[in-house]
């Protein structure tokens, strides 16, 4: 008979039973073909087969018999020396009771632990799936509202019939018995309660009913929050081009689910129709006001320059741990104020309560308002309750702040401008709204440029470019469009605490379409801030480097809103800037005497041309020297091709102001990278120049040599 | 203005104001040096001019003017610009 075997056999001869504990036996069915003269038999043979454990398996047993496997396997071993009899004593009788027991412990904790997590993060789960549920119980309740017209004719009309009216309690007994039900809640209960899998979580789960407590709660903070952006948050990107949403939005979407929620747990609670629906509408406009604060909470800035505490310290990562820590704390209360409200709003319908030993009490009419309010109280958990949403409060908070964080660490990294901290040290925080306005984008048109290569390339690369959505924190190049600068300048403004719900970006929703900011000041007028446009002259995001006037930051009255200023006559437009120049002295932007960078320039102009000086150096001929000195000049150390564009961009501008040359940027490709190549073209000098990192600066005194030498090149714009 | 030679020429220049186009024009200097960038943002006709006041002769002007502008100067009063985002397709 010949034997196929296929059974894989790992040879255990070898190995003592020390080792025993490295392999784990299992018992693999194979075939054995028999071919005999009685024709082909296939037999199952059962195989032992040793397989070396994984590591998780090899952790998962260390604590059981693996160290008893060990000491046995020691004992075993034939050993004449004292010593070795000593030792294996020792652990068999000293070291292995301990071992087993904390080994057990260990092991029991990290399955607590691993218990506690997944109930908490079920609980968020269930906190989300619980303003699903709000949004279905108000969408029942408004239906009912709006059904109670019909159901209100058909019972004046059994009325008038002499019948019974019962359309209208039929239909809101119908509702109170839906919307009533806790259909997520009973959900989760039957999970713990009726599955193996959940009750093991119940009966490990540290502080079960608090983890489920707070995670469902903090759950429901990231439902509301995520509801918000979905809808208002969607209009925003519409409008604007930005996923954005005010605190009002958040806090009228938490009203609308408080008002579900608290209905449907008075009902629960065997409240009448009425009262059920008071305590929705005071639910509702209690969530409303905790959101909203807690949204004014998240978006206020304690410490810092910029702080309404005091600059304790400059801005800086200490200054953010501080205010996010603030905003955690201040967050715990708001969250706690929800353990004090509710059993507030409770009393509108609870006739009693619960003793000690859980038989429920009536109130009688000689217990006041203090011995009701204080019963009912406690029976939603007293101090803890408050503690409990404290924790709610804070737990949610710190979610926020993580990410908040994690923004900065962002703009921490080597390629970010760090811009934020830079021009927020520059503002002064005392400012009125219109200065500090004025003064943030002062500060932030003299960092930024406006993208001239936008308009020259092809159309994907144009889309791309606007949909890209800047961030101050994060933002890692100085030049911009129209969508760019707004965002940024709408982030700045926020940073120096103007409130998200007043700082628009406007503009057309059409593709391309130009895009500048709004404010809304408390007095009902607006700023108009568009530095990219080119209103009178060039853009502001020009003029501000050459401290000229500043055309695209303008008051006007509210019923001006979405006004586009190139649309407005210059001469207007003039004589409006006239009144900004004593806000400009005193923000430091004109010099003492009130004059603008660029007035005296011009005055300078005037008063220093056709100097003897200049005319000899004319005649002498000595300017070529000039120009030979500092365009053949090598870029220095330190100054990249990015820095050489900017400053060959000016000098050409001050050297030859009339018969202006070329200094353009590019991108070159070198392999798999990218460099930047500055090119300098003089044709009424014959200066033909080009730098980059690679190549070094080249000269040419022909436009043919540089052309040709250009055209080896794989250049493209940026 | 960080300049020692331009300090001490304006220092000179203060007690040497005749008439009241001199005083004028000493002013208007005076406010251009608050501004350590001012002479890349003006002119090279209007800088000797400048220059010419303060009584910069014609073998020290060029020498002067371009220290003036010179790269070193520039990376010391003008922020550091980056373009950053990579190039796109042509």
């Amino acid at each position: 008979m010949s034997n196929v075997s296929s059974i894989k056999n790992i040879p255990i001869e070898n190995y003592s039973s020390i080792f025993d504990f490295l392999y784990k036996n299992t018992v693999e069915k194979t075939s054995n073909i028999n071919i005999s003269s009685n024709g082909v038999e296939i037999v199952d043979i059962d195989g032992n087969i040793q397989e070396p454990r994984s590591i998780a398996e090899f952790f998962s047993i260390l604590s059981n018999d693996t160290a008893a496997n060990i000491v046995s396997g020691l004992k075993t071993v034939d050993c004449e020396y004292e010593w070795y009899q000593d030792f294996v004593s020792f652990l068999d009788k000293t070291v292995l009771p301990t071992y087993e027991t904390s080994c057990q412990s260990f092991f029991d904790t990290v399955d607590r632990i691993g218990a506690t997590v997944t109930v908490g993060v079920q609980s968020l789960g269930e906190g989300i799936l619980n303003v699903g549920e709000g949004i279905v119980d108000v969408l029942i309740l408004a239906g009912s509202a709006v059904g109670t017209i019909g159901t209100g004719l058909a019972d004046l009309w059994q009325i008038v019939n002499g019948n019974e009216a019962k359309y209208t309690s039929e239909l809101w007994d119908s509702t109170m018995s839906t919307v009533s039900i806790d259909a997520v809640g009973d959900a989760f209960d039957s999970l713990y309660e009726d599955t193996e899998y959940g009750r093991n979580l119940m009966e490990n789960a540290y502080f079960f009913d608090q983890v489920r407590g707070i995670g469902t709660g903090i759950g429901q903070v990231v439902g509301i929050v995520g509801l918000s952006l979905i809808t208002f948050g969607l209009g925003s990107l519409a409008s604007s081009g930005t996923v954005s949403v005010s605190l009002g939005q958040t806090s009228t979407i938490a009203s609308i689910i408080g008002f579900g929620q608290g209905t449907e747990d008075a009902w629960a609670d065997g409240a009448s129709l009425l009262e059920g629906l008071f305590v929705g509408g005071a639910n509702s406009f209690w969530e409303g006001i905790q959101y909203y604060v807690g949204g004014k909470i998240g978006t206020t800035t304690f410490f810092g320059n910029n702080g309404i505490i005091s600059s304790i310290t400059k801005n800086g990562f200490g200054t953010k741990v501080l205010d996010s820590l603030t905003r955690i704390f201040l967050d715990g209360f708001d969250g706690g104020a929800e353990g004090i409200v509710q059993p507030l709003i409770a009393s509108i319908y609870k006739d009693g309560y619960y003793d000690e030993s859980g038989n429920y009490i009536e109130f009688t009419k000689s217990d006041n308002f203090f011995k009701r309010y204080g019963e009912i109280f406690s029976d939603y958990g007293g101090v803890q309750n408050i503690f409990t949403n404290a924790l709610i409060g804070s737990g949610s908070s710190l979610l926020g702040e993580v990410f908040d964080i994690k923004r900065f660490f962002a703009a921490s990294d080597k390629n970010a401008l760090n811009l934020q901290d830079e021009i927020l040290d520059k503002i002064n925080p005392n400012l009125d709204p219109i200065a500090k306005a004025r003064q943030a984008y002062i500060e932030l048109n003299k960092r930024l440029h406006y993208d001239m290569n936008y308009a020259k390339v092809d159309s994907n690369t144009k889309r791309e470019i606007y949909n890209k959505i800047l961030s101050l924190a994060s933002i890692d190049t100085n030049n911009v469009i129209c969508k760019g600068w707004s965002e940024l300048y709408r982030d700045l403004l926020i940073e120096c605490g103007f409130d998200p719900d007043k700082v628009r970006i406007v503009g057309s929703n059409k593709d391309f379409a130009h895009k500048w900011v709004e404010i809304e000041l408390a007095d009902d007028s607006l700023i108009i801030a568009d530095a990219t446009e080119a209103i009178v002259g060039p853009p502001d995001i020009n003029k501000v480097k050459y401290g000229d006037t500043m055309m695209g930051f303008f008051r006007v009255t509210k019923n001006s809103a979405g006004l586009r200023l190139s649309k407005v006559s210059s001469d207007l437009l003039q004589e409006y800037s006239k009144y900004w120049r004593n806000l400009d002295k005193y923000l430091g932007y004109t010099n003492e005497s009130g004059y603008y960078f660029s007035e005296l320039i011009n005055k300078a102009d005037n008063l220093f041309a056709n100097s003897n000086l200049y005319n000899q150096l004319l005649q002498n001929n000595q300017l070529n020297n000039l120009y030979d000195n500092i365009l053949n000049l090598n870029i220095i150390e330190g100054m990249d091709a990015t820095d050489a564009y900017y400053y060959y961009k000016q000098i050409v501008n001050n050297l030859f102001p009339n018969n202006y040359g070329s200094v353009l940027i590019y991108a070159n490709k070198l392999k798999d990278i990218y460099e930047s190549l500055v090119t300098i073209e003089l044709p009424n000098i014959n200066f033909y120049g080009l730098y980059s990192n690679s190549i070094g600066k080249k000269i040419f005194n022909t436009y043919d040599a540089f052309n040709k030498f250009i055209e080896s090149l794989d250049l493209s714009r940026f | 203005m960080k300049n020692e030679r331009l300090k001490e020429l304006m220092e000179q220049k203060k007690n040497n104001l005749v008439t009241p186009l001199d005083q004028e024009k000493y002013q208007i200097v005076t406010e251009l040096f608050k501004s350590d960038d001012c002479f890349f943002k003006m002119k090279m006709e209007t800088a000797f001019g400048i220059l010419d006041f303060l009584g910069v002769k014609e073998d020290e002007a060029l020498t002067l003017y371009q220290e003036l502008i010179s790269q070193e100067v520039y990376q010391k009063v003008v922020p550091k610009q980056r373009l950053g985002i990579s190039p796109k397709r042509k």
